[in-house]
């Protein structure tokens, strides 16, 4: 459910805030006046990746609002897919939403920007191919059926009847109601929607007569920090839409698999015996899978009708074919703390066996699987833009880095855009660099050598000793 | 059988029974080249605020009794192949690890041999001991805490309150010792099983700490069975002294009879092994000299009937009782509350005396 989701992505993300500040604070209360190792820079960086996080989850946290935000026209009520899923980031060409009022009535989709994939999505391959036209909004509103049947002449049930009716929204913020009607002509439908919207909207047919252009006239102009790319949506845009997607296949990925991993481990490790023996050959057995070819199989399964899913597919993939690292590292921990003093201890206690597991042991052994995950969070973000790089992964509309990349290169000219291809590039690097800065936090934030000394208070002693070496003499004599 | 039965009736009667005996205990280790008997036939009674220790050399299979008695031992490789161990009548060896739950830590707790490790690390002291109380005694998590200072309070730290929230690194060897012990005692448990519980600490610390035990033991009646090999320990705190060797039980009497008259080659070798003040010797005895003599071994009365020490390098005698699954030796009282490991001779078998079990408290005599 697209709630769960929710839930842990922004569970995850305060967990890491909160160790985060936790690993800050102890720089602070750090007593021995010595600065620690890169405390400043760590937290810069620590900084700028939750910045990163947080620009990736602020669209996970409520519903793209669809007047006010710049790049999100368009990502409607989409349940699940408003969480990680396509939300349109053009900026460059005036934006229109057109909503179909009617959700039983004629086929509208609304596609962000003319991708090739996004039109076989919505079918209009099978129009391109009848040579039929399809309508755009802000470059890519297409109707289907309906239109074609328009064109054809077929599909007049009742004059009367309205086939469709839209509500355009403008960047201004402005609504109108369009109804088409049967009879309608392509000429009929611009027209419509040029008169009801009293002339903010200029409608047109495009250049290869296959769309229909619709201009806001109202829009503000934007400011485009990182350029335009080919179709014209916003680089920046479009760079922060692709962080959410790879923070979430990062950490949604890495969190199954090192819950499956520490789940196994354990078991493993602290009970030995068969299970031991037979957690090792199921290891071995997900080992021998290769990971990116289940990928690539799992994406071939997954038709085009599905595509919205194809992130959490691909989640749930490298989840599962992640652990097997994070459960052998907390096998070998457990092997070795279930033979400590402090672990038999436990047990004399009258520990049951959850918490000395969890809340015992688990502490104890993590350290090699968090510094572990900060690398399989990298690598399940390379696998990611790997798959979107070849055209396999998230495809347009959504974003990504890896489809970024190879957006560098332009199709029709062979003409290469360096600075397109450098933007994902650091992108990706920043992300990785951070990751692993906050996996020593995380580290640091267990160890409790490195927490501050509770039981005497710093600097209420100078004062107190001061004290006493006044009263001393009295006292003594 | 009858005789055996009217002799506990009789015993029942003349004597306290004891609140945790150990009869017949076997527990053995899969390894490699077999199954290894890490303990074989061990017997023992402790009564209530008595100090049973359990002396012997390294490996002869203390800490493998006292991880028994609480069903520590990871099974497998261990394994229980005989014997019982009754606490307040009940056999522990037959409790569901769920029962074993409420045992441990509330009715029978255990320090364990390092106080260095002991602790969990990242955890405060605090944290530890809390978490020990609230799972044993039913009391909310502020009279948690109060408990907890007032163990800590107990054990002789100062400032117990703030000491709470420190981390086990932060404490001394000696203070972490201590820690175990505030936690073991935490939940008024009615028997300690300390693992030599100072072998890591200075002389100055160890007596201290055996003494903070002995004063716990006397207010609260605990019983305890004390492991160590320090004999000085031994003489300084022990009532009654289990005497091992590879996993068998070598000589069992009170403090005073083991000390003034041993019986067992290997004991008498032990002791002579030692350095007496106001002694001039050019070289002492040592105890593989003592055990190599036959002679030894024909001291105890009754050595014609076929009443022979146990020893596992001396060859056994030829009329031993064929007891297929039993030890090779057993206990016998070869005086009222001594007894000697003896070979399981064809006479002992048909002549078996009681189980070890001595009611001696050296404080009742003052
Ligand atoms: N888990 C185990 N697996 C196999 N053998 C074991 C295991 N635990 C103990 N043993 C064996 O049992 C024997 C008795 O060990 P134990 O720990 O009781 O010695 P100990 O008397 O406590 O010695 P020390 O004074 O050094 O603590 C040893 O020979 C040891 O090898
Ligand atoms: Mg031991």
């Amino acid at each position: 459910m697209w709630w769960t989701a929710v839930v842990m992505t922004s569970s995850a993300g305060l967990l890491i805030i909160a160790h985060a500040l936790a690993a800050l604070n102890t720089d602070r209360n750090d007593e021995s006046g010595k600065p620690s190792a890169g405390g400043a820079t760590a937290r810069l960086f620590v900084g700028a990746m939750l910045l990163l996080t947080a620009s990736g989850l602020v669209g996970t946290l409520g519903k793209p609002q669809l007047d006010t935000t710049d790049y999100s026209i368009g990502a409607q009520d989409h349940g699940v897919f408003a969480l990680f899923a396509p939300v349109p980031h053009d900026h460059t060409k005036p934006q229109v939403y057109l909503r179909n009022q009617r959700p039983g009535g004629p086929y509208l989709r609304v596609v962000p920007w003319g991708g090739s994939s996004a039109a076989q999505d919505l079918g209009l391959t099978d129009s391109r191919r009848d040579g039929d036209l399809a309508v755009e909004a802000g470059g890519s509103l297409t109707l289907d059926t309906p239109l074609r049947a328009l064109r054809h002449g077929q599909g007049v049930r009742n004059r009367d009847q309205p086939m469709a009716d839209f509500t355009i929204v403008t960047r201004s913020v402005q609504r109108f109601s369009v109804s088409l009607y049967g009879a309608a002509t392509i000429g009929d439908v611009l027209e419509t929607i040029e008169r009801t919207s009293g002339g903010a909207i200029q409608a047109g047919i495009s250049h290869d007569g296959r769309r229909v252009e619709l201009l806001d006239l109202t829009a503000k102009r934007s400011i485009h920090l990182l350029g335009t790319d080919d179709v014209g949506s916003d680089v920046a845009a479009r760079l922060i839409h692709a962080t959410r997607v790879a923070l979430s296949i990062g950490f949604v990925s890495t969190g199954i698999a090192v819950l499956i991993g520490i789940t196994f481990g354990a078991a493993m490790g602290y009970f030995g015996g068969w299970v031991d023996i037979l957690g090792m050959r199921i290891i071995e057995i997900f080992m021998a899978i290769p990971r990116l070819f289940l990928l690539l199989t799992v994406i071939a399964f997954i038709g085009p009708q599905w595509n919205q899913y194809m992130l959490y597919a691909m989640m749930a993939v490298i989840g599962a074919l992640s652990w097997m690292n994070p459960a052998r590292f907390i096998r070998a921990e457990f092997m070795r703390l279930r033979d400590q003093e402090f672990v038999q201890s436990a047990r004399a206690c009258g520990l049951p066996v959850r918490s000395i597991l969890f809340k015992h042991m688990l502490p104890n052994g993590v350290t090699p699987v968090l510094v572990d995950a900060s690398f399989t969070v990298a690598a399940a973000i390379f696998i990611e833009t790997g798959l979107s790089f070849l055209g396999l992964g998230i495809k347009p509309p959504g974003s990504s880095w890896g489809q970024m990349l190879s957006g560098a290169v332009d199709p029709a000219s062979g003409v290469f855009h360096w600075w397109l291809a450098i933007l994902p590039g650091v992108m990706i690097f920043l992300t990785v660099f951070a990751l692993n800065l906050i996996g020593d936090a995380l580290r640091d934030s267990i160890d409790p050598k490195l927490k501050p000394d509770l039981t005497s208070p710093p600097r209420r002693t100078r004062k107190v000793r001061v004290e006493r070496r006044h009263a001393r003499p009295g006292g003594r004599s | 059988m009858t005789t055996t039965q009217t002799q506990t009736i009789i015993d029942s009667t003349a004597r306290p029974r004891p609140m945790f005996e150990i009869a017949d205990l076997a527990v053995s280790f899969d390894s490699a080249g077999g199954r290894i008997g890490a303990v074989d036939g061990l017997s023992l009674a402790i009564h209530p605020r008595q100090t049973v220790a359990l002396v012997g050399e390294s490996g002869c299979g203390k800490s493998v009794t006292a991880m028994t008695v609480l069903q520590l031992i990871p099974r497998p490789p261990g394994r229980f192949d005989r014997g019982s161990i009754l606490f307040e009548g009940r056999d522990l060896l037959s409790l569901t690890e769920k029962q074993m739950l409420k045992v441990r830590g509330g009715e029978i707790a255990m320090i364990f041999q390092e106080p260095m490790t002991s602790l969990n690390p990242v955890y405060t002291i605090g944290d530890q001991i809390i978490e020990a109380v609230l799972l044993h005694q039913k009391v909310s998590q502020k009279e948690a805490v109060e408990i907890a200072v007032a163990a800590m309070d107990d054990v002789g730290i100062s400032k117990p309150a703030q000491r709470l929230r420190a981390y086990p690194h932060q404490f001394s060897g000696g203070m972490r010792q201590r820690v175990m012990i505030a936690m073991a005692l935490a939940c008024q448990p009615k028997l300690l099983l300390a693992d030599e519980p100072t072998t890591a600490l200075d002389v100055t610390i160890q007596a201290q700490i055996l003494e903070l035990l002995a004063d716990l033991q006397r207010d609260r009646d605990m019983a305890m069975m004390l492991i160590t090999h320090d004999l000085g320990v031994v003489a300084e705190n022990a009532d009654v002294v289990c005497m091992m060797y590879a996993g068998r039980v070598v000589e069992y009497a009170t403090v005073y009879d083991l000390f003034e008259k041993s019986h067992h080659p290997y004991t008498r070798g032990l002791f002579k092994s030692m350095p007496k003040l106001g002694e001039i010797k050019h070289r002492l005895t040592t105890i593989d000299e003592v055990t190599n003599d036959p002679d030894q071994f024909k001291k105890l009365p009754g050595y014609e009937k076929g009443i022979v020490p146990w020893w596992p390098a001396m060859v056994p005698p030829d009329d031993l009782a064929k007891s297929p699954g039993r030890a090779d030796s057993v206990l016998y009282e070869i005086e009222p509350d001594h007894w000697v490991g003896c070979w399981r001779t064809e006479y002992l078998e048909h002549h078996p005396s009681r189980r070890p079990d001595i009611a001696f408290r050296r404080d009742d005599l003052a």
